[in-house]
């Protein structure tokens, strides 16, 4: 029963009752392990004791470091990609368009199998790379091809939809103003895509940082070289140490996650008002 | 224009769907959910009454058992026991045997999270001890089974170790289990217990320990590496190289710096089956269960 007619008059928010219940559930399943994760975290004490051990240690400075390389060649070889894919109509547009989406369905223990089965030793082209003295598993750089390979798809896929709204006049008139193609990408086009860029950019560094099944099977677990946060926390969960190693280094894990988010939401509140999109929340 | 076919994909698509996901549900129950993605999974044994005539050997009990026993065992027992399920479902066609195999570690750490086991076969005393510290064994548990440590190398064998001393050779890619993964704890013993010899030498350790390149979680998944040749080298069960065959090349260890693997076997306190889990636990302690183990390499655990 929607009397949103009646309802109308009160902020203008006429489906506010009937969508808060549903809403709050969700709201709630999503901050209650959150919260009972700080809250244990915060009362086992052993928080502190386990942000100085070595093993902590190598583990996050090798998370934020890989994620963030990979972010970062992410967005080298993304831009370009989203962009071809939004404003060019070649043969085979549509599957190559899937192709990019489908790390993102694809579990990433499968990412991993066929990382390995590429690029490993006996791999595909594995032998061509060992030919050189390039051996992939086991290494830091596979760590990042791992991750590269399960976030670069969100960040490409945001990008791709926000240079497809937007209209190509802009990039005509600096065009017919005698501005170069590469010029007015990065002082046109980029800065009308930033929200998407920013959004993408996001959901790429999460990705990776939280990245555990392809890094396990192609990278292997070792510590300071390949063991990311995700892998420490299962090794400390399987460990002596148990759960309470686990919660510890979950927590620790939380807030360097909850820093990036907040860093990257400030970056985006100093976009200007007019290339924000006003109806969504800032 | 280009043809848009996508008025009778989308049906056919459905309809794909739909038959991969009957046709994943009328196979066998699914059963025995691992929460880490990484460990192998677990199989299921339904409860089929299969007409064979050369029946196995079942003690006889006063009432037939019913009902559902999940058992929690270490990866290098996966084959075997599997193969101990199935003589036991045919033994007492009225039960469901649930595996779930993963590293001894890692099932521990489940069974203090209250997972719900209720046999528990680890590949060392001590992860059985971290679960009767915390009262969580019914009873006492018993060895019943013993294994060896045994290098193993690809079948190729790229980087030519011939014996126990060449995993000190350097660009050796040497890979272990986890510390706290049994035959992990157990490798790592082998290494020092060579290095306390002195034809080895105390730099050996180090060596060796130097070209380690990863932590496997389980005893399984350093096997993998080696079949697919990403490593040079790794300490698995002599079990495990049987499994694999021709896949890799098994090189022994020194009798004298060995160890031997005991894997103990005990019914978990909070089990709601515990008369069938006491079942299971007497059928592998049992005539056919030692038969089975000795079958697939094991050696016989302590007497009685």
């Amino acid at each position: 029963m929607l009397r949103s007619g009646a309802r109308a008059g009160r902020g203008g928010m006429p489906l506010g009752r009937l969508f808060a219940a549903p809403a709050l559930l969700f709201a709630a399943f999503v901050l209650l392990p959150l919260i009972a994760l700080a809250a244990r975290a915060i009362g086992d004490g052993e928080v502190v004791e386990r942000l100085t051990s070595p093993f902590v240690l190598h583990a996050l400075r090798l998370s934020v470091v890989t994620s963030t390389v990979t972010l970062l060649l992410a967005l080298a070889l993304g831009v370009p990609a989203a962009y071809l894919l939004a404003r060019t109509r070649f043969p085979g547009h549509r599957f190559v368009a899937i192709l990019v989406e489908l790390p993102m369905v694809l579990p990433p223990t499968v990412a991993g199998v066929g990382l390995l089965v590429a690029f490993g030793r006996r791999g595909l082209f594995g032998g061509w790379l060992a030919a050189v003295g390039l051996e992939l598993p086991f290494t830091t750089t596979a760590v990042v091809l791992a991750q590269l390979f399960v976030s670069a798809p969100f960040l490409v896929r945001s990008l791709q939809a926000g240079f497809e709204s937007i209209d190509p006049t802009y990039e005509h008139v600096s065009a017919a103003l005698g501005v170069s193609a590469l010029r007015t990408f990065w002082r046109v086009t980029l800065p009308l895509a930033r929200p998407a860029l920013l959004t993408g950019a996001v959901l790429c560094w999460a990705r990776a940082l939280s990245e555990l099944g392809a890094t396990l099977i192609f990278a292997g677990s070792f510590e300071g070289r390949t063991q990311t946060m995700p892998l420490a926390i299962i090794s400390a969960f399987e460990s002596s140490a148990g759960l309470s190693g686990a919660i510890a280094i979950s927590a620790i894990l939380l807030v360097v996650a909850l820093f990036l988010l907040v860093l990257m939401r400030l970056t985006l509140r100093s976009v200007p008002a007019y290339l924000r999109d006003e109806t969504a929340e800032p | 224009m280009i043809a848009r076919p996508h008025a009778r994909l989308l049906p056919l698509m459905l309809a794909a769907l739909l038959a991969v996901v009957m046709f994943a549900c009328g196979g066998d129950d699914s059963g025995g959910s691992t929460p880490i993605a990484t460990a192998p999974s677990a199989t299921v044994l339904p409860a089929a009454a299969t007409a064979s005539a050369a029946s196995a050997t079942a003690t006889p009990t006063a009432e037939p058992l019913t009902g559902t026993v999940s058992v929690f065992a270490a990866s290098s027992l996966t084959d075997v026991f599997t193969a101990a399920g199935e003589a036991f479902t045919e033994a007492n066609p009225g039960v469901t045997v649930e595996f779930n195999f993963q590293s001894s570690s890692a099932l521990a750490a489940q069974i203090e999270e209250a997972a719900p086991a209720d046999v528990y076969a680890s590949a060392d005393e001590a992860q059985m001890q971290r679960l009767v510290d915390k009262e969580l064994i019914a009873g006492a548990p018993a060895v019943f089974a013993r294994n060896l440590p045994v290098i193993v190398v690809p079948a190729d064998n790229p980087a030519r170790i011939a014996s126990a001393t060449d995993l000190s050779k350097p660009g050796v890619k040497l890979v272990l289990a986890g510390e706290d993964v049994p035959i992990g704890r157990y490798a790592r013993q082998v290494i020092g217990n060579l290095a306390a010899d002195p034809a080895y030498g105390p730099a050996f350790k180090n060596a060796a320990l130097a070209n380690l390149v990863s932590n496997e979680a389980n005893v399984r998944a350093v096997l993998a590496k080696i079949e697919l040749g990403e490593a040079d080298a790794g300490i698995v069960y002599r079990t495990d190289a049987m499994v694999s065959g021709d896949r890799v090349l098994a090189i022994a260890i020194p009798q004298s710096a060995n160890v031997i693997a005991t894997y103990p076997i005990a019914v978990v306190d909070s089990s709601e089956n515990a008369e069938i889990a006491a079942a299971f636990v007497a059928f592998i302690r049992g005539t056919e269960g030692r038969r089975l183990l000795s079958d697939a390499g094991f050696e016989p655990g302590s007497g009685a």
